[in-house]
């Protein structure tokens, strides 16, 4: 893999995108951001993980896992990882660390597996020794679907050490989203060993799959849980219209397919309901559709003025997006970086306040995935006295 | 003389298009609404009028030619000519094949939406018209198809049927 360092000071303007739920504020105070490619070529990198000695793990959809140094030099092609189901959406997706990583070397790879007629959203344990993953377990496979698109895939680790999955509906059974039997299009809380932990919410219900968190979600590909608060956010992928943000809170239904701002692609409606009794609104949606990728929050030193904004990667419209927060209010929006043409797939908060985003491609090219660092740009930091 | 036939023609493929279209489309919801329904939306009269009348504009035939009903109205035009030539060339002939002729028409229509649906299914591997998912929701739409078919073969008098 080349590296290539590029380095660019972009003053962003303030561009400000109104969205249904939000309003103008205040944007007097834009940081101005460097931005560094630590690493490109990369085949639809999909998930990133930053190890607690700066080192970094990506994946790729097509089923690379590499090691990366803290300024993105390929050290290793990780060995022994397990065989994806590539196609359309399927492949090897997102990766976490175990939260005693450190210690113990382990982490988690979501994946889909199986063939076309019959294949899951995998979740696999495994320790990484060196250039190598040991010790592989399955420990979570969803509902067997007959399509490869909407996998889902996200994972985190919850505070109290249990593991949130998302799972996709599969597109063609989105109904299941609403059953308690099925779980496609949930997210879904096991143990770190891939157990069900006893205080889960359907854990008693009959006919209900004992892993289920929540449930009514579409294509959920984003999941932050913020640390400091515990709260967790999730994005998911509507049809057209209907992208949202939610705050994922346990036994909640949030809608998908019975309430929802999207309308089906063949422009008929999924449902004559937009939103309904019992059922969660999002904290935002977008309508048209943006393509929400990743989410995280912000919570470092390097940009105060965004801390507690949330950065969501877009693919469709290609940027990364800051929605500010105030109070849990969603009150403005910004796009940042979106004269790169780049499909925003994923993002991390690295421990010094740095932005890690995860591009999956540059416009349509093949193999033209990138790993960006954002950081504060000295000129200008200086400058506001930070 | 020839004007006024293809006039003729015209005004029976557009209004068995239309009809086609307008039945395929309520399979289609009612398709949607049921799925719903069985996983627990309670859906009023009023709230499924609604959502034909918005399903049967939303997907109704436009300048984009992969709109449904664009397509709809596409596949007949090709489908309904050469149903017409076949029914011309079984008419001519004198054995038990004659029978089939009547029933020309409808296939052609059932043929011309079971390719829509099999044609739009590869590229994500899903079903991109979601009414028509499962077997039942495809056999619907087909028969919709059917249907034009039969309402082509009636508009047409029974001099441009056999013409």
């Amino acid at each position: 893999m080349s590296r290539i360092y590029q380095s660019a000071v972009t003053v962003f303007s303030c561009t400000f995108l109104l969205a249904p739920l939000a309003t103008l504020g205040d944007v007097s105070h834009e940081p101005s951001i460097h931005v560094e490619v630590l690493a490109d070529g990369l085949d639809a990198p999909w998930g990133l993980a930053l190890l607690p000695d700066g080192r970094m793990l990506v994946t790729e959809r097509s089923g690379g896992l590499y090691l990366l140094d803290a300024q993105g030099e390929r050290i290793a092609t990780i060995r022994n990882v397990p065989e994806a189901f590539v196609k359309l959406q399927g492949g090897l997706l997102d990766i976490a660390l175990h939260p005693q990583f450190d210690t113990n070397s382990t982490l988690y790879l979501s994946l889909a597996h199986g063939h076309q007629k019959h294949n899951t959203t995998r979740v696999v344990q495994a320790v990484l020794a060196g250039d190598a993953l040991e010790n592989v377990k399955v420990i979570f496979d969803n509902t067997p679907k007959g399509t490869s698109v909407h996998y889902g895939g996200r994972l985190a680790f919850l505070p109290d050490g249990t593991l949130l999955v998302t799972t996709g509906e599969g597109a063609d059974y989105r109904e299941h989203a609403q059953r308690l039997d099925s779980l496609l299009g949930k997210i879904v809380r096991i143990k770190a060993d891939g157990t069900i932990p006893a205080d889960n919410p359907f854990i008693d219900t009959p006919g209900a799959h004992p892993a289920i968190w929540s449930y009514g979600h579409r294509n959920p590909q984003g999941l932050f849980v913020d640390a400091q608060t515990g709260t967790v956010y999730a994005t998911e992928h509507g049809p057209k219209g209907g992208d949202e943000i939610n705050i994922i809170e346990k036994q909640t239904n949030y809608g998908w397919p019975i309430a929802t701002h999207g309308i089906d692609y063949s422009g008929a409606r999924i449902s004559p309901f937009e939103t309904y009794a019992g059922m969660r609104e999002p904290l935002l949606f977008w309508t048209p559709s943006i393509g929400p990728g990743g989410i995280a929050m912000y919570r470092g030193s390097m940009f105060p003025e965004w801390e507690g904004d949330l950065l969501v990667a877009v693919l469709g419209h290609k940027h990364l997006r800051r929605v500010d927060l105030d109070n849990g209010r969603v009150v403005d929006q910004e796009m940042l970086l979106d004269d790169r043409q780049a499909r925003f797939r994923q993002v991390e908060i690295g421990s010094d306040g740095s932005i890690y985003a995860v591009v999956e491609s540059v416009g349509e090219q093949p193999r033209s995935g990138q790993l960006l660092k954002l950081t504060r740009s000295r000129d200008l930091r200086s400058a506001s006295g930070s | 003389m020839e004007r006024d036939r293809l006039f003729r023609v015209t005004l029976a493929y557009l209004l068995a298009a239309a009809a086609g279209y307008a039945v395929a489309s309520i399979f289609f919801t009612s398709a949607n609404l049921i799925r719903l329904s069985a996983v627990g939306a309670e859906i009023s009269f009023a709230d499924a009028l609604r959502t034909f009348l918005f399903d049967m504009r939303g997907m109704a035939p436009s300048m984009v030619w992969t709109q449904y009903g664009s397509l709809i109205f596409i596949g007949f035009a090709i489908a309904f000519p050469v149903a017409a030539y076949l029914r011309r060339v079984v008419l001519r002939s004198t054995g038990p094949i004659r029978k089939i002729a009547p029933y020309l028409f409808p296939i052609a229509g059932a043929t011309a939406i079971a390719v829509i649906l099999l044609t739009s299914y590869p590229k994500y591997e899903v079903f991109m018209f979601a009414g028509a998912r499962g077997t039942f929701g495809s056999l619907a739409q087909c028969l919709a198809g059917a249907l034009a078919g039969y309402v082509f073969h009636l508009t047409l008098n029974k001099r441009e049927a056999r013409s």
